[in-house]
């Protein structure tokens, strides 16, 4: 019997072990987006039942795991997406594999059946059918006759390079038959030319066995690749020498005659399944000219409407249901196109609690990852983009932000950290946030450190916004230690311009003793933008209408002057700033009347602060498509992009964050000040020119 | 083990590396009944570990392992000197092409195709080792 | 590697180790390399062979190729069993003969 039934035993307790590590990780899988180490581990735990169970000649084990493994495999190697059912299948599959793996114990026969559910549920989304051929038959040697073999072999260097020995070839040649070989020499070369790896060597050998041609192949299985070998075959009682050749991997000094180059295994041809119901694979570049072409309509429609409106009035135009229609349908098929490329964020989130529980344990601190809003959508691109710096921030967290266990209970605070990942939208925007109830940030060392590395002097007066914005700063680090989790500190200014890249912003909100937040204010859609048009000195912008908070149109007395030359409204018990947006934007009022009132439209910034943005008129409100200025121009500070509106023009659409940080506030550092003026002056000039197209 | 006066036969050392306790004892099972000696790792990285003491004849891995796969510890191996010329034999499962053409291109000498028994390990190691 | 055993003829004879395989072809060719700059003869012995890789033989074949265009000894006159088996099974059965004659 079967030699290795000794060890029946063992391979049934592992492979409890590995089923029940199946299960685990299973029961963690998502449709998208899981880490490979996850599938990986899925696709290893099966792969070893099958090996197993094929020693232990459990065929219908074999046979089942097989499949199994070959569209884990498939998955793993992201051949096949799994869709929404996908994770319910695989943990059912598991469970048959369990109940296989346990009948082949028992020594009973499992149930009829028991395989076809799922079996064909894997089959159905695995597209791979390959339709392998098999070699080609050189030789119909029918009657076993004796053949006269004559093979020509020469060695490459990588034979010897990967320990393979010709003396070990010739031996096996010689168990098919009775050889004779005939070395040639001629190549070796004086020892002060000799490369010891080199091949020198070749032969010719005579073999004459009833063997086949797929005999003496497989004598040389291994080194296929790796040598040069040509085989002749006469058929001894022939008188003419019926010659069927096949070589492999011919050199440029081949042997005398033309080689007939037989096919091995052709290519495995594949079948492509039916696309499976429920979803389809689309090229993203597709989609992205999709939102392209209908962004384009967008513009056309409205541009179509403004002309029309100037053709037979405004209020006339109102009064067609047929350009509403259109508008409505328009609007419409815009939120479907961009809905194609938003997926749950759980997609990104995913990865985290298996970091968390990796970290924890290399760390010895005791964390817990709570995820919210995980059913949040967000652009396709922003998912991607997210994971690096999501992932850093994490680390950070588990790594500078949460104590070590006894630390945290002699603060007063339970032994198990808690760090929390949450998404939602909110005015258009995704937020983010990353927060722990660790050490939060310690105010005393980031001053300490940012006097140390000269970005600000003693004695500067510097916000709690200030401190916390300081560990942006590339190369700012209070970490004593580089720890090899979350490596130096400098990651920080990465990910900030990372977030910044893709339209959002990033703030911390840290409090020393209790913990931090990092908050990740993120652009809904990367292309389209509902605004509120306004005007100022002849000019038009675009306000992003999610950062609007009010428009109002102050009195006089409500509006103050301050010691360093800027105007703050008083509205309702608040001081908010005012910037003027005729002079942001370096625009002057030459020759225009000025008017009796201005208008203030208050904005809030990812900070929370308001400010007013005082402009001339306002316009309305208008969707418009965002051409990106940095693709086209290069970035201007407080500018967030430009827009094409329905008259065809081209506007700037201010973004409220760069303008009120550019705002010079009450107290600030010296740096601080410097660069706002070194970026207002920059953004002025920039402006100008911008204007003039 | 060092020779004296050239007469004391050693035994061929063999390194069997695979995540399946049930493989590492089959095979090692199966040749130490041969007269090798065996030396088991359970991956990749405490095949590297093991790799350091003493000389090896022979090298069997299973590819798909944590931590440290098969192909990676072969590459590895083939780096060191006392590795250069060792036969290293990869176990893939049949037919799979592209595991043996990358078991190649790391530096493997050859391969075994599991599932096997006893007859057919010993074969493939008479190929590759003496 | 090897090992030089001075006989009374005051000739150094170069002993082969017994495994010649991977490393060991390495400083074998490094070996015979210096020795070849030499005024003395190649003389080995390879009686305690029981492993020869090919590319060991390749590396005794080019130290005969050396010494031939050098005019010096090249001997081998003293071989193992398993070493002229190895040399046999690749076809070398006719320069074993050479060898053990040598070509003074």
């Amino acid at each position: 019997m079967n030699d290795f039934e000794q060890f029946r035993q063992t391979f049934f307790e592992e492979c409890d072990e590995l089923l029940q590590r199946f299960e685990d990780v299973a029961t963690t899988l998502q449709p998208e987006g899981n880490d490979s180490e996850t599938l990986n581990e899925l696709f290893r735990a099966v792969h070893s039942i099958k090996a197993g169970a094929g020693a232990f000649k459990l065929d219908r084990l074999v046979v089942y795991a097989h499949e199994l493994e070959d569209f884990l495999d498939q998955v793993r190697g992201d051949l096949i997406g799994l869709q929404a059912d996908g994770p319910a299948l695989i943990i059912q599959s598991g469970d048959v594999l369990r109940e296989l793996v346990e009948n082949a114990q028992s020594g009973q026969e499992a149930p009829d059946g028991l395989e076809s559910v799922t079996l064909e549920k894997l089959r159905q989304l695995n597209p791979k059918k390959a339709i392998e051929v098999t070699p080609v038959a050189v030789v119909e040697n029918a009657e076993a006759t004796r053949t006269s073999y004559e093979i020509y072999f020469r060695p490459f260097r990588s034979m010897y390079e990967t320990a393979n020995e010709p003396q070990l070839l010739f031996e096996a040649l010689s168990d098919l038959g009775d050889i004779n070989i005939h070395i040639d020499t001629s190549k070796v070369v004086e020892l002060s030319k000799l490369d010891p790896m080199e091949s020198y060597f070749s032969w010719n050998i005579e073999l004459c066995s009833d063997c086949s041609v797929e005999d003496i192949t497989a004598v040389f299985e291994f080194v296929e690749d790796d040598c040069e070998l040509t085989i002749k075959a006469k058929t001894i009682s022939e008188a003419d020498a019926e010659e069927i050749v096949k070589s492999s991997s011919v050199d440029d000094k081949s042997p005398d005659g033309a080689q007939v180059i037989v096919g091995k295994s052709a290519k495995p041809e594949t079948e492509r399944a039916k696309p499976q119901l429920g979803s389809i694979r689309v090229d993203l570049e597709k989609v992205d000219q999709l939102v392209n072409m209908v962004g384009e309509l967008v513009i056309a429609q409205a541009m179509a409407l403004e002309s029309i409106s100037s053709e037979i009035g405004i209020a006339q135009v109102n009064q067609l249901q047929a350009l509403e229609d259109l508008t409505m349908r328009t609007r419409q098929l815009q939120e479907g196109v961009m809905a194609i490329r938003m997926q749950p964020i759980k997609a990104l989130f995913s990865r985290f609690p298996r970091l968390v529980r990796d970290l924890s344990t290399k760390l010895e601190k005791d964390v817990t990852l709570i995820l919210e809003g995980e059913a949040t959508e967000v652009d396709k691109t922003i998912i991607e983009e997210l994971s690096d710096p999501l992932t850093h921030m994490i680390r950070n967290c588990m790594d500078h932000g949460i104590e070590m266990p006894e630390d945290r209970v002699q603060a007063g605070k339970k032994a198990q950290g808690t760090v929390r990942l949450s998404a939602e939208q909110r005015n258009g925007r995704i937020l983010i946030r990353v927060s722990d109830d660790g050490r939060g940030l310690d105010p005393d060392k980031v001053v300490a450190r940012a006097i140390q590395q000269g970005l600000i002097a003693e004695g500067d007066e510097l916000t709690k916004e200030d401190i916390e914005m300081m560990i942006f700063r590339p190369g700012f680090s209070t970490a004593s230690a580089v720890s090899d989790v979350s490596g130096r500190g400098v990651g920080m200014d990465v990910v900030r311009r990372n977030i910044q890249k893709l339209g959002g912003r990033i703030t911390l909100d840290s409090k020393k003793g209790h913990g931090s937040c990092f908050t990740l204010a993120l652009p809904l859609t990367l292309a389209v933008l509902d605004g509120m048009l306004v005007a100022t000195a002849g000019e038009r912008y675009v306000i992003p209408l999610s950062s609007i908070v009010e428009t109002v149109c102050p009195a006089p007395s409500q509006i103050k002057q301050m010691p360093d030359g800027g105007q703050v409204l008083s509205l309702r018990g608040n001081t908010i700033r005012l910037v003027d947006l005729c002079g942001c934007m370096g625009l002057s009022r030459k020759g225009l009347t000025e008017p009796l009132r201005k208008l203030a439209v208050i904005v809030e910034t990812e900070f929370g602060r308001q400010v007013g943005i005082v402009v001339d008129e306002l316009l309305g409100q208008q969707q418009v498509v965002i051409k990106s200025l940095e693709t086209n121009y290069y970035n201007i500070p407080g500018v967030a992009g430009s827009a094409i509106l329905g008259d065809g023009r081209v506007r700037l659409i201010l973004d409220v964050d760069g303008l009120v940080t550019m705002t010079p506030k009450p107290s600030l550092s010296n740096f601080d000040k410097g660069q706002a003026i070194e970026a207002e002056n920059q953004f002025q000039a920039n402006a100008t020119r911008g204007q003039s197209r | 083990m060092l020779l004296i006066d050239g007469e004391m036969e050693m035994s061929k050392r063999v390194m069997v590396v695979d995540d399946s306790k049930t493989m590492r004892d089959m095979v090692s099972f199966t040749l130490k009944r041969e007269g090798y000696e065996v030396v088991e790792a359970e991956d990749g990285i405490r095949a590297t570990e093991v790799s350091g003491v003493g000389i090896f004849d022979l090298v069997i891995t299973d590819v798909n392992m944590p931590r440290k796969d098969g192909i990676t510890l072969t590459k590895e191996l083939r780096m060191k000197p006392q590795f250069r010329s060792t036969p290293i034999l990869i176990l893939t499962t049949e037919a799979d092409a592209t595991k043996k053409a990358a078991g190649k291109a790391a530096g493997a000498t050859g391969w075994i195709v599991k599932p096997f028994d006893p007859d057919q390990l010993l074969s493939v190691v008479k190929r590759v080792c003496r | 590697m090897v090992e030089e055993l001075a006989t009374p003829q005051l000739e150094k004879i170069i002993q082969l180790e017994s495994r010649l395989t991977g490393r060991a072809v390495d400083s074998l060719h490094l070996f015979l390399l210096e020795k070849s700059g030499t005024d003395d003869p190649i003389l080995i012995d390879a009686s305690e062979v029981t492993l020869i890789d090919t590319t060991a033989i390749q590396v005794l074949l080019s130290a005969e190729k050396e010494c031939i265009s050098r005019e010096k000894q090249f001997q081998n006159n003293n071989m193992s069993s398993d070493f002229i088996g190895a040399m046999t099974t690749l076809g070398l059965a006719n320069v074993v003969d050479r060898w053990r004659d040598g070509n003074v």
